[in-house]
C-alpha cells in the first residue's frame, strides 16, 4: 500500500503467560500484518485462548505485546474502539432483546454501522422484538454475527466462533466473513478445531503448540514447504531414507508428508499435492498427548 | 457520558422486574388496600368512624361517623393528615427498592460472568470503570428515583380516592388538603434526602458490588455471610480471652453499616438506635432535615472512604475476571 509497509496489527516479543506453576505461552514472538487472516491452530491446552486472552487485554501477561500499537492490558479502553471479537457464540445475555441490542450497540460504539446490521438480519427469521431466550442458538449467532459484522473493526478475533453449530451455518459463518466483512485494511484472528472449514480462507497460518509457536508461515509458503506424496510400496524405502514428517497408509499406498523436500524429487515417487491443514496439523502435532 | 446512558439503560432493561414492576405492583398493593378500606364499607353502608384514621389523626373511640363528620376541626384534621399521605406510600415502596437493590448488588457483576455473556459486553468499548459506575448509579440513584415517582403517584391517588370518599359523604376536604404546604414540600424533602443516602449506602454498596465482582461462585452467602461469621467470631475471641476490643461496635458500625446500609433511612438505627423514622412521626420533617447533619459526622465519611474504596476494587475484579 502506496509502497510503504504498514506497522504490524499485532507485534508480540518473549510473550509468556503463567496460571501458577503452569505455563500456559511460552516465550512466544511473532508479528501479524495488516489485512491477513490468521488461524491460529493448537490442540486443547496448547496456549491459544491464553494468547487472544493477552492480545484483547482480558488477562495480564509477561514481554512485550503490542496491538494496533497499543499494549492491551494498559490501554485496553482505548484499544477496544478498534477491536472486536466474538469469544463464543450464543453467550448474549437471555433478557436482551434484539432491537435493544441494537440500540445499545449503536451508541456505545461509534464504529457500528446500524444499517448494516439491519441489513443483516432483514435476511434472517429474527424480529426486532425477540429476546435472545426465545432464539435458537442458530438464531442468536445470526444476531451476534449481525452485531460484530456491522462493526468497522480493524482487528477481530474469532475463538471457536462455530462451536456447536450446524454445518449449514458454520459454511454460512466463514462465507459472510469473507465476503461481507473482510477487506486489505482488516485483519482477522480465527481459532478453530474444524481447520478444514477455514482452510480456504486464510492467508496465514499460525500452530501452537504446549504454549510455543511451532509453525507460522503464510499459506503460500505453506504450499511450497510442504508436499505430499502418494508413494507406491516399492519405492517406499527411498521415500523414507528422504525423512518424512508422517506417514499414513490409504488403500495400500503410503501417503507421506514431507517439509522442505524438493518437490521434483518428491514427484519421482508418485503423485505429489499440497497436504490439507488437518493432515498437516496432525503432522506436525504428533505425540502431543503422550 | 452517552455511554454511561446507555449502560444504566442496560441495568434497566435486565432488571426491569425489580427496578419497574416491583414498584408498581407495590403502588398497585396500596392503592387497592386503600380502595377496598374505603370503597367496601361504604358501598355495603357500614362505613364507621373507625375508617377515617388516617396518619396520626386520633378521635375518641366512642365517637360515631356522624359526630366526628360534624366536627369542625375534623376538616383541618383529615387535610392535614392527607397531605402526609406520601410519608406513608413511601414507607412500602422504600424498603421494596431497598430489597431489590439488595440482591441487585449481589448479583450485578457475577451473573454476566457465571452466564458467561461478560464477554460479549468486554467486547464493546466499555471500560470497567464506566460498567461499574452505570451499575452503582442504577442501584443508588435510579432505583430510588423510581420509587419516589411511585410514591407520588400513589399519594396523589390515595388523596384522590380519600378524598372523593370524604365528598360522597359530605365533607370536602380538598381545600384543607391542597392549601397545606406539608402536601408540595413532603415528596421534595425527601428527594432533598437523597444525596445524604447516596453517600450513607455506599459502604454497603461498595461491599455488596465488591462481593459481587470477587465471587466466583454464591455472592450472597459471601456478602452476608463472611461479616455475620467475622462478628460471631470477634464476639466470641472477645469473650473468650477478654481481648480489649469492642464486638458491639464492630456489629453495629462495619457489620450493620454494610448489611442495611442500603435501606433509606437506616442511619436513623445508628444515630438514634431505633426506626423513629419510619414509625413514630408520619411528617418526619425533623429526621428529614436532620439528615443533613450526618454530613458532619467522620461516621459518614468514614464509610464513604471506605466505599470509594470497595467500588475501586470492584473495578480491578472486573477487569480480569470472565469466568463464572
Amino acid at each position: 500500500m502506496n509502497g510503504q509497509v504498514a506497522a504490524p496489527v499485532v507485534s508480540a516479543k518473549h510473550l509468556t503467560k503463567r496460571y501458577g506453576k503452569v505455563l500456559a505461552v511460552d516465550d512466544v514472538s511473532f508479528d501479524i500484518p495488516q489485512g491477513r487472516i490468521v488461524g491460529l491452530i493448537g490442540p486443547n491446552g496448547s496456549g491459544k485462548t491464553s494468547t487472544l486472552k493477552a492480545l484483547l487485554g482480558l488477562a495480564p501477561f509477561e514481554g512485550e505485546l503490542r496491538v494496533l500499537g497499543r499494549d492491551p492490558d494498559r490501554e485496553r479502553d482505548a484499544l477496544m474502539q478498534d477491536v472486536s471479537f466474538i469469544a463464543d457464540v450464543a453467550i448474549l445475555p437471555r433478557w436482551l432483546k434484539l432491537r435493544d441490542a441494537l440500540d445499545f450497540v449503536a451508541g456505545v460504539h461509534p464504529r457500528f454501522d446500524r444499517s448494516k446490521a439491519e441489513k443483516y438480519l432483514a435476511q434472517t427469521k429474527l424480529k426486532p422484538s425477540m429476546k435472545v431466550k426465545e432464539m435458537s442458538k442458530g438464531m442468536i449467532v445470526q444476531l451476534h454475527l449481525a452485531l460484530v459484522m456491522a462493526i468497522d473493526a480493524k482487528l477481530l478475533v474469532l475463538d471457536e466462533p462455530t462451536l456447536g453449530l450446524d454445518i449449514l451455518f458454520r459454511k454460512q459463518f466463514y462465507q459472510n466473513l469473507l465476503e461481507d466483512y473482510f477487506d486489505a485494511n482488516k485483519t482477522i484472528i480465527v481459532t478453530t478445531h474444524q481447520v478444514e472449514e477455514i482452510e480456504h480462507i486464510l492467508t496465514d497460518l499460525m500452530f501452537i503448540r504446549e504454549g510455543r509457536i511451532v509453525l507460522c508461515a503464510t499459506m503460500d509458503e505453506v504450499a511450497e514447504r510442504f508436499t505430499e506424496v502418494m508413494v507406491a510400496p516399492a519405492q517406499a524405502e527411498a521415500a523414507r531414507a528422504l525423512g518424512p514428517l508422517d506417514e499414513r497408509q490409504v488403500f495400500g499406498k503410503a501417503v507421506m508428508l514431507f517439509d522442505g523436500a524438493p518437490r521434483a524429487q518428491l514427484a519421482e515417487f508418485g503423485e505429489t499435492r499440497n497436504p490439507g491443514i488437518a493432515d498437516l496439523f496432525v503432522a506436525v502435532m504428533k505425540g502431543t498427548y503422550s | 457520558m452517552n455511554t454511561l446512558h446507555w449502560l444504566i439503560r442496560r441495568e434497566f432493561w435486565e432488571h426491569k422486574g425489580g427496578l419497574f414492576w416491583a414498584p408498581v405492583v407495590v403502588a398497585a398493593l396500596l392503592l387497592a388496600l386503600v380502595t377496598l378500606s374505603v370503597a367496601v364499607p361504604l358501598i355495603n353502608g357500614d362505613l364507621s368512624a373507625q375508617h377515617l384514621r388516617i396518619g396520626n389523626y386520633e378521635f375518641a373511640d366512642s365517637d360515631s361517623l356522624q359526630e366526628v363528620l360534624a366536627d369542625p376541626s375534623t376538616r383541618e384534621h383529615l387535610g392535614e393528615a392527607l397531605s402526609l399521605s406520601f410519608a406513608a406510600a413511601a414507607l412500602p415502596l422504600m424498603m421494596t427498592m431497598s430489597f431489590v437493590v439488595f440482591f441487585y448488588f449481589i448479583g450485578t457483576l457475577f451473573e454476566d460472568r457465571s452466564n458467561r455473556s461478560v464477554l460479549f459486553w468486554k467486547s464493546l468499548p466499555i471500560s470497567d470503570r464506566d460498567t461499574v459506575l452505570s451499575k452503582l448509579a442504577t442501584g443508588l440513584l435510579l432505583a430510588p428515583l423510581i420509587a419516589w415517582l411511585a410514591a407520588l403517584a400513589v399519594a396523589i391517588l390515595m388523596n384522590l380516592i380519600l378524598g372523593v370518599t370524604l365528598l360522597l359523604l359530605g365533607l370536602n376536604v380538598f381545600g384543607a388538603m391542597l392549601s397545606n404546604p406539608d402536601l408540595y414540600t413532603l415528596p421534595l424533602r425527601y428527594l432533598a434526602v437523597l444525596p445524604v443516602y447516596v453517600l450513607w449506602a455506599l459502604p454497603a454498596a461498595g461491599w455488596l458490588i465488591m462481593v459481587s465482582a470477587w465471587a466466583r461462585s454464591k455472592p450472597l452467602l459471601w456478602a452476608v455471610g463472611a461479616p455475620l461469621l467475622s462478628a460471631m467470631l470477634l464476639a466470641w475471641a472477645t469473650r473468650l480471652f477478654s481481648l480489649p476490643l469492642d464486638a458491639g461496635w464492630y456489629m453495629k458500625n462495619i457489620v450493620g453499616r454494610i448489611l442495611v446500609g442500603i435501606a433509606p433511612g437506616s442511619w436513623m438505627v445508628q444515630t438514634r438506635g431505633k426506626f423513629q423514622f419510619l414509625f413514630s412521626d408520619f411528617n418526619g420533617s425533623e429526621q428529614l432535615s436532620s439528615a443533613w447533619q450526618l454530613l458532619a459526622t467522620p461516621n459518614l465519611w468514614f464509610g464513604v472512604a471506605a466505599g470509594a474504596a470497595m467500588v475501586v476494587i470492584a473495578m480491578r475484579l472486573r477487569r480480569y475476571r470472565d469466568e463464572g
